[in-house]
């Protein structure tokens, strides 16, 4: 339940992020969303569904494969944000606004 | 950010930094940690250094590229090897060494790997900090 | 042999991590590109041959046993795109060299690391892979978008990465849920999973919402007219035949796979086609670029192959790939040859450039041909594909949406022909002048292109019977999910 509601609260503050103009804040937003989706990931993942990786384990193992997933997600997130703020930094510089509709 | 206090502790804070980033790259196999946090650390390290303002002026341009290459070529490398050596495409082997004094050591092939990523992701933090180092922004 | 297959992407990225100190040297950058191509090619005909009696290549990274690793599978389906992808990046890049789009920075390395995610996609049999794969493209293809210099480049830049970040943040969100539901993104594993159960049905469907976004299908479709006219002209060219296609193609893999063709995504993606097809082609009507129009044109496209994964079955199916890959050929020598008019003529849009027929006849004659292929025109291999698929309409009894596609169709031949009144046809007056180029390079890629449109079209034979198969594998996957699950 406590998942569900941080996944709630990150995807809505993301998606009121996303829908404003300045390209900084899109940014944020995706960062926001970007982190939703992750916390999503890791709540699929379940001890429940198999048993212990190595055998004779003891106490709740956890479920590496969503890990490994966020992991992943976040170097993408990481590499697509730095990305995205050399563009910001770009247009600003040039138009003077980091607000890529204006014309 | 170019304080008499950052500029003071930037070195020992540097080296700290990096020592701890070679740390998490080293035990990241089975612990928390691996090639991409302590590239990110090492990468924050040279961020704390351009935020102090100690750091070269002006790193010659196109070096970070010529980096993060290395680094994807020694991970896409290490698969290649995997697959002439082993039976795959990044295949591992582990080695369990008996160290005197540190005790057993256990080092997995796949840490070669985790040494690109870690190379790659200091390379992506160097060439942002490269472009933000454009004309419009200086360190305040 | 099998276990070679991660070298298809492979070897893209050590070029192009090869290629990343080499850039200064722009002769040794191309060599790099066309090699990648080449290679992509060599690989899909490879793939193709090991196939051939419709077996499945697999290869499982790190050598793990099979629901452990990540695995790779490679059947015919897959060899066929990497083998008109490969022909794509190398026609298009042939194209940048002419016209000097490849002095940008990092274009060679960029196109190279979007060969290997593009393969690597193609291969993979793990949705959480096929994410990262698209992301490795996706990220070159941001490279390629936004490095020109212009204002309006960069702003169509960020239209294209934030759509394709969106799509990309509902891909993972969607596989997260599908991980939940069924606990696992292995395709083999996955198989038939969204036929019985319910949450993960409904994961399914919004893994093919996902990729729908990524392919520019109604209502999710504004991105890509948006932006793909202003990127350069050869850039719009290579990701044309590549990224939406991916998006296509992995639904085509999801669909088949895990929704089993369950009967309840039927009525969705074939009202989803349709409105693709239509809002696509009226999208174009009020248009005066080359670019533009072909972009919408593009969105239209994507309808017909969306309409073949909606009817499913293995007539519908094959007759999709076999559109989908003469399809991603004709639209590129579209580009390509919009592209060089541009070029040699300074601009694309309608009705600047009279008489280009009779200036340029070999040019035009190349536009002439793709177009007219695109619209379905016999003995073109448009029209091959798209008889396929109305036949296959009407076989399943979806006769609104036959009728739906032929009336496109016709709606694409007028567009068609607009272009043609507008930029080709007419007096022979001078236009305003492009920059003076050695034309030869610049014209050949779209000539080549559509050559093979017609050679598609007369020896379609040999290219539907690979379409079958593969339209076959993907009615029936047991095969493939066998070979994926060891």
């Amino acid at each position: 339940m406590a998942g569900a509601l941080i996944v709630g609260i990150l995807a809505g503050a993301g998606t009121y992020l996303l829908l404003q103009r300045g390209i900084v804040r899109v940014i944020l937003g995706f960062v926001t969303l970007g982190h939703a989706v992750n916390v999503l990931l890791v709540l699929s993942g379940g001890p429940s569904r198999r048993g212990a990786p190595i055998a004779g384990a003891r106490g709740v193992p956890a479920d590496p494969l969503p890990q490994a997933f966020v992991l992943t997600a976040i170097v993408i997130a990481f590499g697509i944000t730095a990305f995205l703020l050399a563009l910001a930094f770009r247009s600003a510089s040039e138009t003077g606004d980091d607000d890529p509709e204006a014309a | 950010m170019s304080t008499v206090i950052v500029r003071a502790l930037v070195r020992p804070l540097g080296f700290l930094m990096l020592g701890l980033s070679l740390f998490l790259l080293l035990r990241g196999h089975h612990e928390p940690g691996g090639g991409f946090a302590g590239g990110l650390l090492a990468g924050a390290a040279l961020a704390l250094r351009r935020l102090a303002g100690t750091g070269p002026v002006r790193p010659r341009a196109g070096a970070g590229a010529a980096v993060l290459a290395a680094g994807m070529l020694i991970a896409v490398g290490y698969g290649l090897v995997g697959l002439v050596l082993g039976d795959a495409f990044l295949g591992s082997r582990v080695w369990r060494l008996g160290v005197p004094i540190v005790g057993d050591l256990k080092i997995t092939a796949s840490l070669v790997f985790d040494l690109g990523v870690y190379v790659v992701v200091v390379a992506v933090v160097a060439i942002f900090l490269e472009t933000l180092e454009g004309d419009g922004w200086r360190a305040p | 042999m099998s276990r070679l297959l991660p070298l298809v992407f492979a070897v893209p990225l050590v070029l192009a991590a090869v290629g990343v100190p080499l850039r200064r040297s722009i002769g040794s950058s191309r060599a790099l590109v066309l090699a990648g191509a080449l290679w992509l090619v060599g690989a899909g005909g490879w793939l193709l041959w090991a196939t051939r009696d419709g077996g499945v290549v697999v290869a499982r990274m790190g050598g793990w046993p099979p629901p452990v690793a990540i695995t790779l599978a490679g059947d015919t389906f897959a060899s066929l795109m990497l083998c008109v992808s490969g022909f794509v990046v190398g026609a298009t890049a042939v194209f940048a060299f002419a016209r000097g789009e490849d002095r940008r920075p990092f274009f060679h390395p960029a196109a190279l690391v979007l060969t290997a995610g593009v393969g690597g996609a193609y291969l993979t049999a793990d949705l959480f892979n096929l994410f990262v794969f698209v992301e490795v493209g996706l990220a070159a293809s941001y490279v390629l978008v936004v490095s020109g210099a212009g204002r309006e480049e960069a702003r169509a830049g960020v239209v294209y990465v934030v759509a394709n970040l969106l799509a990309s943040t509902a891909l993972l969100a969607a596989i997260a849920l599908l991980y939940g539901a069924a606990g696992s993104v292995n395709l083999a594993q996955l198989a038939g999973v969204g036929s019985d159960r319910g949450t993960a049905a409904v994961a399914g469907v919004m893994v093919m919402a996902a990729l729908g976004i990524k392919a520019s299908v109604v209502p999710a479709h504004g991105w890509l007219p948006r932006s793909y006219p202003l990127a350069g002209p050869a850039v719009t060219a290579m990701l044309s035949g590549l990224l939406t296609k991916v998006g296509v193609y992995a639904a085509y893999r999801v669909g088949s796979v895990v929704l089993g063709g369950s009967s309840g995504i039927r009525i969705p993606l074939l009202v989803v086609a349709g409105a693709t097809m239509v809002i696509g082609v009226l999208g174009a009507v009020g248009r005066n670029s080359m670019r533009e129009i072909l972009s919408f044109h593009m969105v239209s496209q994507i309808g017909y192959l969306v309409m073949a994964l909606g009817i499913s079955g293995a007539t519908a199916l094959s007759a999709g790939v076999f559109f989908m890959v003469q399809y991603i050929v004709v639209k590129a020598s579209l580009f390509l040859v919009a592209g060089a008019v541009e070029s040699l003529e300074g601009t694309g849009e309608l009705g600047r450039t009279p008489g280009l027929a009779r200036r340029r006849p070999v040019l035009s004659t190349a536009f002439a041909i793709a177009a007219l292929s695109l619209a379905g025109v016999p003995p073109l291999s448009g029209f091959v594909g798209k008889l396929g698929l109305v036949r296959a309409a009407f076989d399943a009894r979806e006769y609104l949406m036959g009728g739906v596609a032929v009336v496109v169709s016709f709606l694409t031949l007028a567009s068609m022909v607009k272009i043609w009144n507008g930029s080709f046809g007419g007096r022979a007056v001078r236009g305003p002048r492009g920059r003076q180029t050695p034309a030869r390079l610049l014209v050949a890629p779209g000539l080549l292109t559509a050559s093979l449109s017609v050679v598609l079209g007369l020896g379609a034979e040999t290219l539907w019977a690979l379409a079958e198969r593969a339209g076959a594998a993907l009615a029936d996957p047991g095969a493939y999910v066998r070979a994926v699950s060891g």
